[in-house]
């Protein structure tokens, strides 16, 4: 948009590209040759063979896929309100939720544990599930209903006159046309919760529990694996988020402009 | 317009009133508790974890408490230890340092790799992938991975060895001198992509007429940049900012993972220290003093950065 169609800028453009993309990729590397070190592929296969391995993923789609589901749900209800329906104090309570946006959820460790702990949550998905769906609220939220506040007041006056309830527009008309909005909140809610590493460490002890990101401590600790061995799991555990994000990336930055925009 | 037309079509008089009413009101039959009702589970989970929290953080903060025992009221004993504890110090300090630099950088890397890939750049679509990657692996995994680069023993090391430039690579994790700046590194490296995507979308939002406007009366390239779309990013410098400046007082991982605050404390950050004091050492009311402070302060700077935008607008068009 900025630099001249004339050769000398196009290469100058892609070289630098190209060294920040060699910046970037050279940990990566370096990682995939670790991953390779001693048995080669066959560190995968040892991982691959490992019981533990598939239970840490499957604790991590667990709690992952519980997460994304309570999101939505408590997203697509409160942005419908907060769009397109009318109450006392609805301003002022969703610029309270929005206030969440800029406390960081560490500051927040000790009620947190406090909560989890006198609810005998510990050592349970809902350690994670809870805390987790709470502290992605207000930024979801507000991607969603900035999403909504787009979406023509006319057309739930339309589904009124024909006679549908608010639940019945929120399903039947505005869901349908919500469909981005609700992926990119999907997606925002996959990585942050795949990714989770603080509220597994402080939350799940247990083995049977753990978070995939638990999984290299534990193998360090527990099966004295070669450090090829836990690269190929590190790989392993990270395919699944790049994968989505390589197929998803277009849905993710219309995502991001419309919750910065407008 | 197209509610007079459906109105027509409506079976009874009835719901075309209510849609009148509901053109006022928002809502047909205006019920505005059963409204509220829809944004019942969000206030509660938002009141429940970040009010209530606060809330719980600020009476704590007051007392002696292990979480298990009764609070033993200290008054501002935990703030007066606080002030004095080196240790929290040194961790105001290194996230301070943290945060200010990888900001910059993230911002003013993540500004021109934007600008680079706007227009219509061969490869464009792999490179905007690639530079969020990133962003997208865990930073618990990160750490693992950058404490291998950092290894002497490690590949990273021989390679540098093997060209001859061994001497530039250091385990600098292991130093205390060198360690924030390798953490300092990590951070950049992690979050950069996140920078990238806003000012990528920041981009795409200016306005094409005006970019054209500008070339047309013969600014460059450069010009452009300078004069048209820096005025413009005000708004996203202070998204960035304010979201970054969560980020950077949270950063947790890629430290606890890779150093846990060491060696000799010299990447002990608010982070790690909130960790040690509340999980570790169950030192709840003590914890909740760190807490409080860190959340009047974090607020405090941005509202500091909310009206600094008020106050220079953003852009205003140079002839009346």
């Amino acid at each position: 948009m900025f630099f001249g169609a004339t050769l000398r800028s196009r290469v100058g453009v892609q070289i630098l590209l190209i060294i920040t993309s060699a910046i970037i990729l050279t940990p990566l590397a370096a990682a995939v040759s670790t991953s390779l070190a001693g048995d080669g592929a066959g560190n995968y296969a040892q991982v691959l063979t490992l019981p533990q391995f598939y239970r840490f993923f499957l604790n991590s789609a667990f709690v992952t896929a519980v997460t994304i589901a309570l999101v939505l749900v408590i997203d697509t209800l409160a942005a419908f309100a907060f769009s397109k329906l009318d109450f006392r104090g609805r301003d002022i309570l969703f610029g309270l939720i929005l206030i969440g946006l800029v406390i960081p959820g560490v500051v927040l460790v000790v009620p947190i544990f406090y909560l989890i702990k006198s609810l005998g949550l510990i050592n349970t998905y809902w350690a994670v599930i809870l805390p987790k769906t709470a502290l992605l609220i207000p930024l979801t939220l507000l991607i969603m209903r900035n999403f909504f506040n787009g979406i023509s007041n006319e057309l739930l006056e339309a589904g009124r006159i024909d006679g549908c309830s608010s639940l019945q527009n929120l399903r039947l008309v505005l869901l349908p046309i919500a469909r981005p909005a609700l992926a990119v909140v999907a997606i925002i809610t996959f990585l942050s919760t795949w990714n989770e590493t603080f509220l597994g460490i402080i939350f799940l002890q247990k083995e049977d529990l753990q978070l995939i990101t638990q999984v290299p401590n534990y193998f360090l600790q527990l099966f004295h694996l070669q450090i090829g061995e836990i690269f190929a799991a590190l790989l392993l555990i990270s395919l699944p988020t790049i994968i989505a994000y390589a197929a998803l990336r277009k849905v993710v930055e219309t995502g991001v402009q419309a919750g910065m925009g407008k | 317009m197209s509610v007079r037309a459906g109105g027509g079509t409506a079976d009874s008089p009835g719901m075309v009133s209510d849609a009148r009413r509901g053109r006022r009101t928002g809502k047909p039959g205006n019920h505005p508790w059963r409204n509220l009702l829809f944004a019942l589970p969000a206030l509660i989970a938002v009141a429940l974890f970040f009010y209530a929290s606060i809330a719980f953080i600020v009476n704590a903060s007051l007392a002696d408490w292990n979480f298990i025992g009764a609070p033993k009221p200290v008054g501002l004993g935990n703030f007066q230890r606080l002030l004095v504890d080196p240790i929290f110090g040194k961790a105001v300090i290194h996230s301070i340092l943290y945060g200010g630099v990888v900001l910059f950088a993230q911002a003013a890397i993540g500004l021109g790799l934007a600008i680079l890939v706007s227009g219509r750049v061969k490869f464009g679509a792999f490179y905007k992938t690639l530079f969020f990657i990133p962003v997208i692996i865990a930073p618990g995994i990160l750490a693992y991975v950058f404490r291998r680069l950092f290894d002497p023993g490690g590949e990273m090391s021989q390679f540098m060895h093997g060209i001859g430039l061994g001497q530039l690579w250091q385990p600098w994790l292991a130093y205390p001198e060198t360690a924030l700046w390798a953490i300092i590194a990590m951070g950049i490296y992690s979050g950069m992509g996140g920078a990238f995507l806003i000012y990528s979308a920041a981009l795409t939002q200016i306005d094409r007429e005006i970019l054209e406007a500008a070339a047309i009366d013969g600014a460059s390239g450069r010009q452009s940049i300078r004069y048209v779309v820096m005025p413009l990013l005000k708004g996203t410098h202070a998204i960035f900012a304010i979201f970054g400046l969560g980020a950077a007082i949270g950063v947790f991982d890629i430290i606890y993972l890779s150093t846990e605050g060491g060696p000799a404390r010299a990447t002990e950050t608010i982070s790690t220290y909130l960790f040690k004091k509340s999980i570790v050492e169950f030192k709840g009311g003590y914890a909740s003093a760190i807490s409080l402070v860190v959340l009047v302060v974090g607020l405090l700077l941005t509202f500091a950065i909310l009206a600094f935008l008020r106050e220079r607008p953003s852009r205003k068009p140079k002839e009346a």
